[in-house]
């Protein structure tokens, strides 16, 4: 009897516990891809209910700013490139609370004999003078690549696609080692016709996503803030794990925001995401973690020397230890 | 059923019935038949079919991808003129409305058009036009938001590569379309002022693609530059996968390869069409395409290749369908062939076995066929008659054939049992060399001889023929041959003996069988021949070179006539000199030639054989006829006598005396028995031991074996004489031959020692003569050696009175 | 007069009864019966002499030239029984030396 009353005790309590969930809303920072499957497998697995939080993911896009949206409370957490805050002149008002991908994937991509096919593209210093298109966000890390070769190429902005470069108005083109670079591959470009200057080997290593919220956020709801971080981990753990069912569930949110992306791209993104989540072998680093050498790295790569917010400030203590 | 239950059965009795066998041969050879011309046909069809088809389709790929860029051509050129005319105009919002206005009245199939200028040109007065259709009117808007095109394929591509593009395929919100949009930079002073473009919808392409009649499974296929799926039946795929994401994502290595080759056909060719299997299918698909050249597109056509070939495929169906009636139609005359050829079959099969059992009476088929059947029929029923007739009449003729057989046989025995047969006949005459030999023809001819001292020195021989044959003819040769010797052992004189013997035949010969005869006296102390004739033919006198006839009176033949006269003729037989008498059996062998052996062949033979016994001349003769006859049957029988008297050589051995007994021998090994049986004779008359004739035949039989293998050059024959004298105490024996000198008494003993292997064959014989004799001597006498052999006795043995005594 | 064979096998031997006389015109028969059984790969032969009346250096060449060939295919000649006549020629010609002779065929079969 007593065990009875105590069982509806606690049923009771999950129930309304369960009943009294924290909203919680993420923005992305681009459209649906796997690039963000441990947020979709913490949700789909239930992860982020079992700490209390209702998740609610906002798609991204070419006219979304993350940040903003959470600098003015459109959003709580958003996930985007450690660059593009540190870049930004409100960068003391966010605060890092996970460093989810923990290595570059920026690659430039060239074709290996000119955009005119009559000569030679195969170490960084043969881009110098070449038309060069570059994403305006993501500047920073390839001006550092330039100034580190001494090159001066011919940079022409880069927007929605690399269409100028497959169409050889450009003789290198802005590639994320798991998106752009691969759709190159499948609109028939063959690896022996490019070379692909990888950041992460030329060491122009740049951390990349991460999540934020806004420094007030993370003051006033920091128990959120963790079980938000734990959850999300375990989803990325959860993706690891299981990457079929996890890209069935990308594409299922591809499908329904009816985006252009096949399966077999997605399945290259995910083990490609997955490779900078978590290190294969020791890489200086846990999953999750932001390390104090690292963020000054990356400061220096970036130039902001001097200007750039306090390690203790901006890494919350969770970044700064990794894997919740 | 049973058939069908027992597989082994029914093929052995299949194996076992004609008529099945024909059945099926007829079946199976038509259903072979037809079988082969369905599969040459349907392989031919399905050939010329694809063949077809794949002319068809490519020229269908072809044209609508011309027709297309024909369409995307007209458009560009209203473009282009407009970017020519806007960099000579002022660059101003009036300039523009009107070109875009002209644009898209002069290009019905363009849907919108816009002019954007490039950035730093404030003093136009816009930045985008874009203009469309609505309806029937034409309306304009500027773009709210020119930054967000600006960044766009459509103004960012000419803008940067300063030359007019084909963006991709899009679709279009507003319009609600698929569209593709052709931009083209205006150019002032070498900088990309601003871009003109305008938006064709593919809704008509897609419509007329549609259109084609391309089958229920068949499908158009768009493909944009870079692989891109823009219209595909799965149309999941359009706008999302490119040829190289699906091969990426194919489920095997197998499906990966399939559409990787595809892909690389599809860019590396203006058209054409090519074969695959369909990934995750097993089935193949054909792919026909055609290029459009100003957006590098490909517009296929995707067809199984099961609806290709379904007309085929339908038409194979009912192809074997009617194939397989037509055998089954055809099983009806089949089996009547069949029956037809089998059955009369049948019927003769139970005839014969029945005739086999002794039955000639099991029924034939009906008569009145004219084919082989008709004619086997009939061929069978002329067989039974003829066996019938044939078995009656053997039953006839073998009782008379066994009758004239025995008779055959009872002429013979009395032919031959009444013929003198020991050779020599008188031994202890030494030098009388009489030899005489009958060989009876099937049919007993009736031919005789005889000889026999009439007292110690005179020899009586005669031969006869008896005209006639079988067994009144060996009965009258008997008659005439005992009453003749019996006559002349009275009368003592040949003609007169010829003219009683003639007389007695002569009465009441009621048969008119008569008897020709040559008989004589031969005195052996004077070799005077007294000698008379009865109708026979000559006998021959011969020696070394010489051969003649005998002179004759020819009287009639006995038993022909009584009282015929018969006269005596006289002869002194020359020494070494034979005579032969014979029969004309001899003269008259016929070969298959039909050619007489003839009494020229007959001297001339003799001539010939100067050296040799009476008995190897009868047998060389005999042999020679033989050969001449070539295998044709002896017509008659065949009789000889050969006679030679010559003086008694002097003695080695007997010093001076008789030998107790006399042996010739010829030279081979088929004479060796007559050895044998001489000595037998002996050890009976003159009582020796077994040890003693096994020890004499020993030593003779070593000794002739040694003469006849090595003395003898020549294939001739040759004389060896062996005497043998027995004394009281000893047997002497001396051995004479005409071959080579060879002294057996100097000849090396063989070594005994020696082992099996190294023992050499031969070389025994001398040894075994040396060994069992006591005494050996040779000499050599007028080219003859003379070998002496001396055997003490210990029993004394008897003496006997010398033969000539 | 002649001269007859009668072959018997005994377990790998093989018994030839020799009957009559074996002289120059007889003797090559039993050189014949000794290669027809070697061909048959009987090539153990004891030759049974009992009833053997005569031999002459024509029957013991007959014999050595069946030995010989016998010895060359690995196999034996071997003899019994012989008696008067026969036995003297086996010793006169030193045969008696040359093969094995038993009195009988039981001394072979022990």
């Amino acid at each position: 009897m007593k065990r009875i009353l105590t069982g509806i005790f606690f049923f009771l309590l999950s129930a309304a516990g369960s009943a009294a969930a924290e909203p919680v809303r993420l923005v992305l920072q681009w459209q649906h891809q796997s690039q963000f499957a441990g947020y979709y497998m913490a949700l789909e697995k239930g992860f982020y209910r079992a700490e209390n939080l209702d998740v609610t993911l906002i798609p991204g896009g070419a006219h979304v700013d993350p940040l903003r949206m959470i600098r003015d409370g459109q959003a709580d957490f958003c996930t985007t490139m450690l660059s593009s805050v540190l870049g930004r002149h409100d960068r003391n008002e966010f605060v890092l609370l996970q460093q989810v991908l923990n290595r570059s994937n920026l690659t430039l991509v060239a074709w290996k004999k000119g955009r005119h096919g009559i000569d030679s593209i195969a170490a960084p210093s043969d881009l110098d003078q070449r038309r060069i298109t570059l994403w305006d966000g993501f500047r920073p890390p390839y001006e550092a690549f330039f100034r580190r070769y001494g090159i001066d190429p011919v940079i022409i902005p880069q927007y929605y696609s690399f269409s100028l470069f497959l169409h050889r108005g450009a003789d290198a083109c802005c590639a994320m080692r798991y998106n752009e670079y691969h759709s190159l591959i499948q609109h028939g470009l063959r690896d022996e016709e490019l070379t692909v200057f990888d950041f992460h080997e030329l060491g122009v290593d740049l951390p990349e996503d991460g999540l934020f919220a806004v420094a007030e956020t993370w003051r006033r709801r920091l128990s959120v803030c963790d079980a938000f971080v734990r959850a999300s981990m375990k989803g990325w753990q959860y993706a690891r794990d299981h990457r079929r069912e996890t890209l069935d569930v990308v594409m299922r949110y591809v499908e329904e925001a009816r985006l252009p992306a096949n399966r077999p791209h997605m399945e290259w993104m995910l083990d490609t995401i997955l490779q900078a989540v978590f290190p294969a072998t020791d890489a200086g680093w846990i999953p999750g973690q932001l390390t104090e050498e690292r963020y000054r790295k990356a400061v220096s790569i970036l130039g902001l020397e001097g200007s750039e917010p306090a390690y203790g400030d901006f890494v919350t203590p969770g970044a700064q230890r990794g894997l919740h | 059923m049973v058939i069908l239950l027992h597989p082994e059965r029914s093929v052995a009795y299949i194996n076992r019935s004609l008529f099945l066998r024909l059945a099926l041969l007829i079946l199976g050879g038509g259903s072979l038949v037809v079988l082969a011309i369905v599969l040459f046909n349907h392989l031919t069809m399905r050939r010329t079919l694809l063949d077809d088809q794949e002319r068809y389709y490519t020229a269908l790929a072809s044209s609508s991808a011309y027709k297309f860029n024909l369409q995307l051509l007209q458009a560009q050129k209203v473009v282009d003129e407009a970017a020519a005319l806007f960099s000579a105009l002022p660059h101003n919002k009036g300039t523009a409305l009107n070109l875009l206005g002209r644009i898209l009245s002069r290009n019905p199939d363009i849907y919108g058009s816009a002019i954007a200028l490039a950035g730093g040109q404030q003093a136009a007065g816009f930045q985008i036009l874009y203009s469309w259709r609505a309806g029937d009117r034409m309306q304009t808007m500027e773009r709210s938001q020119p930054e967000q095109d600006y960044q766009s394929d459509w103004f960012y591509l000419p803008y940067h590569l300063r030359k007019p593009v084909w963006t991709d395929p899009y679709y279009d919100a507003d319009a609600g379309t698929l569209m593709v949009t052709y931009s083209a930079p205006v150019v002032d002073r070498r900088r990309v002022v601003a871009v003109i473009t305008c938006d064709l919808s593919l809704e008509g392409l897609k419509a007329s693609l549609s259109e084609l009649e391309l089958g229920r499974h068949g499908n158009p296929l768009l493909i944009s530059r870079f692989g891109k799926i823009i219209l595909h039946p799965r149309s999941e795929w359009v706008h999302k996968e490119t040829l190289y994401s699906l091969a990426e994502g194919a489920q095997n290595a197998e499906d990966r390869e399939t559409l990787l080759a595809v892909s690389r056909e599809l860019t590396a060719k203006e058209s054409g069409s090519l074969r695959f299997r369909q990934p995750g299918k097993r089935t193949y698909a054909w792919l026909y395409f055609g290029s459009v050249p100003l957006t590098e597109w490909k517009i296929g056509f995707l067809i199984p290749e099961e609806q290709i070939l379904a007309p085929v495929v339908n038409l194979g169906i009912k192809t074997v369908l009617i194939a397989l009636t037509g055998v089954l139609l055809l099983l009806v005359p089949a089996f009547f062939i069949a029956a037809a050829i089998t059955k009369p079959l049948q019927v003769l099969v139970r005839a014969a076995d029945r005739l086999a059992g002794g039955d000639f009476e099991a029924p034939l088929p009906a008569d009145g066929r004219t084919d082989e059947i008709g004619r086997l029929i009939v061929a069978f029923d002329g067989m039974r008659t003829d066996l019938q007739s044939y078995i009656s009449e053997l039953t006839r003729t073998t009782a008379e054939k066994e009758k004239i057989a025995s008779e055959l046989s009872i002429a013979r025995e009395i032919q031959h049992g009444i013929l003198p047969k020991i050779f020599p006949p008188f031994p202890q005459r030494s030098g009388l060399d009489l030899y005489a030999m009958l060989s009876s023809a099937r049919e007993v001819g009736g031919d005789l001889y005889d000889f026999t001292l009439l007292d110690e020195d005179r020899l009586y021989f005669c031969i006869g023929d008896v005209s006639g044959k079988g067994v009144p003819a060996s009965l009258f040769m008997a008659v005439g041959k005992t009453l003749l010797k019996s006559t002349v052992q009275t009368l003592q004189d040949p003609a007169k003996a010829l003219f009683h013997v003639n007389n007695e035949l002569a009465e009441g010969n009621d048969t008119c069988m008569f008897i020709t005869l040559f008989c004589g006296i031969l005195d052996l102390r004077t070799n005077e021949l007294v000698y008379a004739n009865a109708g026979h033919n000559p006998p021959v006198l011969f020696d070394r070179d010489r051969a003649s006839f005998l002179d004759l009176i020819f009287s009639p033949p006995l038993a022909a006539m009584p009282d015929s006269p018969y006269q005596n003729q006289r002869l002194v037989l020359p020494a070494d000199a034979k005579l032969l008498l014979y029969t004309d059996g001899v003269t008259e062998a016929m070969n298959p030639q039909l050619e007489l052996f003839g009494e020229e062949r007959l001297l001339a033979f003799l001539r010939g054989q100067p050296r040799q016994t009476a008995e190897g001349c009868v047998s060389q003769l005999v042999k020679t006829v033989a050969e001449f006859a070539q295998g044709a049957e002896q017509s008659d029988d065949i009789t000889l006598l050969c006679l030679s008297y010559g003086s008694s050589r002097p003695s080695a051995a007997g010093n001076g005396t008789s030998p107790t007994s006399l042996l010739v021998v010829t030279n081979h090994h088929a004479e060796l028995p007559r050895l044998v049986t001489w000595l037998e004779g002996l050890q009976t008359r003159l009582e020796w031991s077994d040890d003693l004739v096994g020890q004499i035949n020993l030593i003779l039989e070593e000794w002739l074996v040694n003469v006849m293998s090595y003395a003898f050059d020549d294939d001739q024959l040759h004389e060896i004489e062996i005497r043998l004298w027995q004394k009281e105490k000893e047997l002497r024996i001396e051995v004479r031959d005409d071959g080579k000198p060879f002294d057996p008494t100097t000849q090396t003993e063989p070594d005994l020692g020696l082992s099996l292997e190294e023992r050499p064959i031969g070389g025994l014989g001398i040894l075994f003569i040396r060994n069992s004799l006591d005494e050996l001597r040779y000499q050599r006498q007028e080219g003859e050696n003379v070998v002496t052999m001396v055997k003490r006795l210990e029993t004394p043995g008897r003496e006997l009175p010398h033969a000539e005594t | 007069m002649s001269l007859t064979m009668g072959c018997q096998e005994k377990g790998n031997l093989t018994l030839v009864t020799v009957t009559g006389r074996m002289d120059a015109v007889t003797a090559p028969d039993f050189e014949k019966t000794c290669q027809a059984l070697m061909q048959k790969g009987k090539i153990d032969i004891v030759a049974e002499l009992s009833a053997l009346d005569y031999i002459s250096s024509a029957g013991l060449r007959s014999i050595l030239s069946a030995a010989k060939k016998l010895r060359g295919k690995g196999g034996n000649l071997r003899f019994c029984g012989l008696s008067g006549m026969v036995k003297e020629v086996f010793k006169i010609s030193g045969f008696q030396s040359m093969f094995t002779i038993v009195e009988n065929l039981a001394e072979i079969e022990g």
